[in-house]
């Protein structure tokens, strides 16, 4: 109680505080006129009452001060003395002021934008209840490969486990269904997932409900949808009748039944809708296409639970050999899975990235104050002089960094605010991306990181200053008693040129990484090449049926007849933007599961490998003719390791188990890594989709003319055929392959970023000491110059300093480097985290920089006039 | 500084204007020019210590403040004990007995 009366008091003082001096003056007016009078009626004139009055007073600021302390108001008041201090400071000083709240502006700035990045991306908790009780659940292959599971394995693991208490799946490759909107079609983006897939999460409907279990018990699912908030707004507007509703997919009708959570977010497609997918134990056991996770039970740990799981898959090894011998079983934290560890690893160098250039910026400011700190030393000894004791003066030290870094604070937020609408809007495989924003934790951050600065770089000033050289120093001016000050600003410099080497290094190694990203042969032609993906309704076009291979081979033909078209192809797999399909092979005559080596495979029609562009080596492409449909075409590394000593064509494979096909090898071609950049070329098996009657296929239409011309002609050519087929989405080859640099082209644009400011840092606080260094020795170059020192050699003299201050921090730089470089390690394509060109290249940049920071202040010692120098004294 | 000195000094001073204003309502020097006379001249009170005392007590909340007219009928600050510091003077007073008996026991004893 009496806290708050206080509080509430010395609120008042503060915020009332003229009229309380006024009501002061007039109280203490008052009592002096009172006394006046007294003495007056006990007989003395008025001059000399007053002048006794007075005296008997004392000085009135002093009691006024005494009073203002007893309102509590005495730091209040000295803070804004010493803010009005450092606002002053900063006008009287607007070059020091623009560099200083600039850089730790943009220090402070791509801080915050990596860390809101990084943030959505990966700190933050993932969208579902309790997601540190969630685990992701694959299977291994013999191999050793993490792997999806298959439906009957998911349904034993499902009933069998008890360390996890729900096991939520969904499809690799999900349908797409087409949305009727209005007499058209529109192509979504589904997920197809298990009915627990949502109650395993956690996760609420914000509208109607999500996918109930006990509805969907074995059998046919139900037509029901669930929409994603993104969908919601995207397709219905936001419309909160929707629930309920009947919609029109691929012409059957579905009834919505809830929409997802604004914040929900599930891997890296933005899903416009949730179809349900019921897993049946008649499935094919061997046929793996499903992700999945678990909730952990009460009480069980992740080992725990992988120790069971293990158990589990060893006894269906035992009852299934054929599918399941010597496959295994995997758990892994969920967000692990879902981000990958190579963007977790890209984050944390970014995050690491920011606070080396926060941390140069701060040294960079330290610099820039210690060197004000050297001038200011005749103000602060006087002060000494005159009473000021030094914890004041250390604390209006600090204020006045503080001032700095809340305008260099301010300043990042509106650098941040224009930058993060960028990030968020980047086309990035990245979960989450479209979430990142400028919220509550960023802001947070922000602050925290502004508070820290400011103590990293004024401390160093604010001890500096109020210890060096103890009295006599206002005398000696000139002569070097700063000797420690200038020596810790040496240090600093070279921190900051150490910092700058880090981070260029880093920068070099990602661009050096993402140059051989760059010029990754995927064993075929990207150029000239349009892709239109196809899915087909499955109502009207039943799959394994005729329907979808009249109209693929229909469609091919009328694309082929377009002029510039040079040839028509297509595959399951879009390339760098599909996930891989694969299965297992062997010589028709092994039996043994462990003997069958793992391949990709992709259904194509015969004129693919033409129209990509993929050599054929041996033999002839898949046949277009029905009833071939046990023909394959394989590539060369396969048939090199199946075949090492004979030619391939007329032998003959085994496919997947032991009375599974044998396909008859009719052509060989040239080795494709088509699913990334920098992956292994993969033995690959390629199926006549002619045979397969597939409903999605991606069709690669190459011709000589620019891709795009022909969008609307192969728009037009599927209206015609098939007026109610929704249109098929269009991009080029080129462009797909740079969609799969974008996630690596990200990370080195930030760090070359940083990078780029560290080096301009650097080269300021190499420019500012030597400078200084050449402004307080001017006087001994006069004195040179006078004896006869040539221009040449006063500069040699500057750049000496300059060299030293280089190498120093060179060599740190060198040292931190070599250590932190194999943290990325992950991240480098072809490229050693020790590149020694790389490092060359830095070092050559730095001294560069560096000398070009120190010439001007070199040139003007050489051009130093001895007669003006000396009769400044 | 000297902290524990001045500490001393203030607070005999706080129980000395709280016990004048036990009296009723005064201005700050009329307190001043009262505890002088009641004491036969021996305390004469400071003004560098008498207002910024008043305006700690005030911020206590053991006395109030108000503008009225003075004796002379000019415009003047007049405080006055609260129920708080009422309360306060008798704690404030019984401690200061039994200090000063206690002082006063050994001067004349040890």
């Amino acid at each position: 109680m009496g806290l708050w009366r206080d509080l509430a008091f010395r609120l008042g003082a503060l915020t009332r505080r003229g009229l309380l001096e006024d009501e002061l003056d007039e109280e203490l007016r008052f009592h002096l006129e009172m006394e006046i009078e007294r003495r007056m009626a006990a007989g003395e004139s008025r001059a000399e009452a007053s002048r006794a009055a007075r005296l008997d007073f004392g000085a009135p600021e002093s009691v006024k001060e005494q009073v203002r302390d007893a309102w509590g108001v005495r730091l209040a008041d000295e803070t804004r003395r010493d803010l009005q201090g450092a606002l002053r400071l900063l006008i009287t000083s607007p070059a020091f002021s623009a560099i200083a709240i600039g850089s730790l502006a943009v220090g402070l700035g791509t801080a915050t934008v990596i860390f809101s990045l990084a943030d959505s991306v990966m700190l933050r908790p993932l969208p579902f209840a309790d997601p540190a009780g969630l685990v992701s659940l694959q299977e291994v292959t013999p191999g050793g490969l993490p792997f999806s599971l298959s439906e009957p394995n998911l349904l034993d693991f499902e009933r069998s486990s008890r360390g996890l208490e729900g096991i939520g799946a969904w499809v690799f490759s999900p349908p797409r269904p087409a949305l009727e909107v209005n007499g058209t079609r529109l192509q979504l983006l589904s997920e197809a997932v298990t009915p627990a897939f949502f109650s395993v999460l956690g996760v609420e409907a914000q509208l109607g409900r999500t996918f109930d279990p006990e509805e969907m018990r074995d059998g046919e699912a139900p037509r029901q949808v669930v929409l994603s908030d993104h969908g919601w707004r995207r397709l219905f507007a936001a419309d909160p009748a929707v629930v309920g509703r009947a919609i029109d997919l691929d012409g059957e009708l579905w009834t919505v039944i809830g929409v997802l959570p604004e914040d929900f977010s599930f891997g890296t497609v933005k899903q416009d809708v949730f179809l349900p997918f019921v897993p049946r134990a008649s499935s094919q056991r061997g046929n793996h296409y499903l992700g999945a996770f678990g909730r952990l039970a009460d009480g069980t740990s992740l080992e725990q639970a992988q120790e069971e799981l293990r158990a589990l898959g060893d006894a269906l090894a035992q009852r299934h050999p054929e599918s399941n011998g010597g496959w295994g079983v995997l758990l892994r934290p969920l967000d692990r899975f879902l981000l990958g560890d190579e963007n977790r690893r890209a984050h944390g160098v970014l995050l690491g990235a920011s606070a080396l250039l926060l941390l140069l910026a701060c040294a960079n400011i330290s610099a820039l104050l210690l060197a004000r700190a050297a001038d200011r030393r005749d103000e602060i000894q006087l002060r000494l002089c005159l009473g000021a004791s030094r914890g004041r003066l250390r604390r209006q030290m600090m204020v006045e960094s503080l001032v700095l870094a809340m305008l260099g604070g301010a300043c990042a937020l509106v650098l941040a605010a224009l930058a993060v609408p960028w990030v968020r809007g980047l086309d990035v495989a990245l979960p989450r991306l479209d979430q990142v924003s400028l919220g509550g934790r960023s802001l947070v951050f922000l602050a925290l990181a502004t508070v820290v600065s400011s103590l990293l770089f004024g401390l160093a000033s604010a001890l500096r200053a109020t210890t060096a050289g103890d009295g006599g120093s206002l005398r000696s001016r000139r002569q070097g008693s700063d000797k420690g000050s200038r020596r810790l600003r040496s240090a600093l410099v070279m921190s900051e040129v150490a910092l700058a080497m880090v981070l260029t290094v880093g920068a070099g190694l990602l661009l050096r990484s993402f140059e051989q990203l760059r010029a990754f042969d995927s064993g075929f032609d990207v150029s000239g090449v349009l892709l239109a993906r196809f899915d087909l309704p499955p109502e009207r076009y039943p799959e394994e049926g005729e329907a979808p291979r009249f109209f693929f081979d229909r469609l091919i033909e009328r694309l082929e007849g377009l002029p510039g078209v040079e040839a028509v192809g297509g595959s399951t797999v879009s390339p760098f933007r599909d996930g891989g399909t694969m299965n297992v092979v062997a010589l028709e005559t092994e039996v043994e599961l462990s003997a069958f080596l793992p391949v990709h495979w992709r259904a194509v029609t015969s004129d693919y490998f033409e129209a990509l562009g993929i050599p054929l080596l041996r033999g002839r492409s898949v046949g277009s003719e029905s009833d071939r449909h046990l023909e394959t075409v394989i590539s060369a590394s396969l048939a090199k390791r199946l075949w090492p000593d004979r030619d391939a064509v007329g032998e003959r494979l085994r496919w997947r188990v032991p009375d599974g096909p044998l396909l008859e090898v009719v052509g060989v071609v040239g080795d494709v890594q088509d699913l990334e950049l920098g992956g292994e070329r993969a033995a690959m098996v390629y199926w006549a989709q002619r045979a397969m009657g597939r409903l999605s296929l991606t069709l690669a239409i190459r011709t000589g003319l620019e891709p795009t011309a022909l969008s609307s002609a192969v728009r037009d050519a599927v209206r015609e055929m098939d007026p109610l087929l929704a249109a098929p989405a269009l991009s080029t080859l080129s462009g797909q392959r740079v969609e799969a640099l974008a996630r690596p082209l990200l990370s080195l644009r930030l760090v070359a970023f940083s990078a780029l400011i560290a080096l301009l840092l650097a080269a300021a606080g190499v420019y500012g000491m030597v400078a200084y260094t050449v402004s307080r020795r001017q006087h001994e170059m006069g004195v040179r110059a006078a004896i006869g020192a040539l221009p040449r050699q006063l500069i040699s003299l500057v750049i000496r300093d300059a060299a030293a201050l280089l190498a120093g921090g060179l060599a740190g730089g060198l040292v931190v480097s070599l250590g932190l470089v194999e943290t990325l390690r992950l991240l480098l394509y072809q490229t050693s985290p020790f590149d020694p060109q790389v490092l060359a290249v830095v070092v050559a940049v730095l001294v560069a920089v560096g000398l070009v920071a120190s010439s001007l202040p070199a040139l003007r010692a050489g051009r130093v006039d001895p007669i003006t120098v000396l009769r400044q004294d | 500084m000297s902290e524990e000195r001045a500490d001393i000094l203030q607070g005999t001073l706080d129980l000395l204007i709280l016990r004048t204003l036990r009296a009723g309502a005064m201005h700050g020097w009329s307190i001043s020019q009262r505890i002088q006379q009641v004491s036969d001249d021996v305390l004469n009170v400071q003004q560098g210590s008498l207002y910024p005392s008043l305006h700690r007590l005030k911020r206590r909340g053991w006395i109030a403040s108000e503008w009225g007219a003075s004796e002379n009928n000019r415009r003047a600050k007049f405080y006055r004990l609260t129920e708080e510091g009422e309360a306060r003077l008798e704690v404030e007073t019984e401690r200061w007995q039994l200090l000063s008996s206690a002082v006063s026991q050994v001067l004349q004893n040890a």
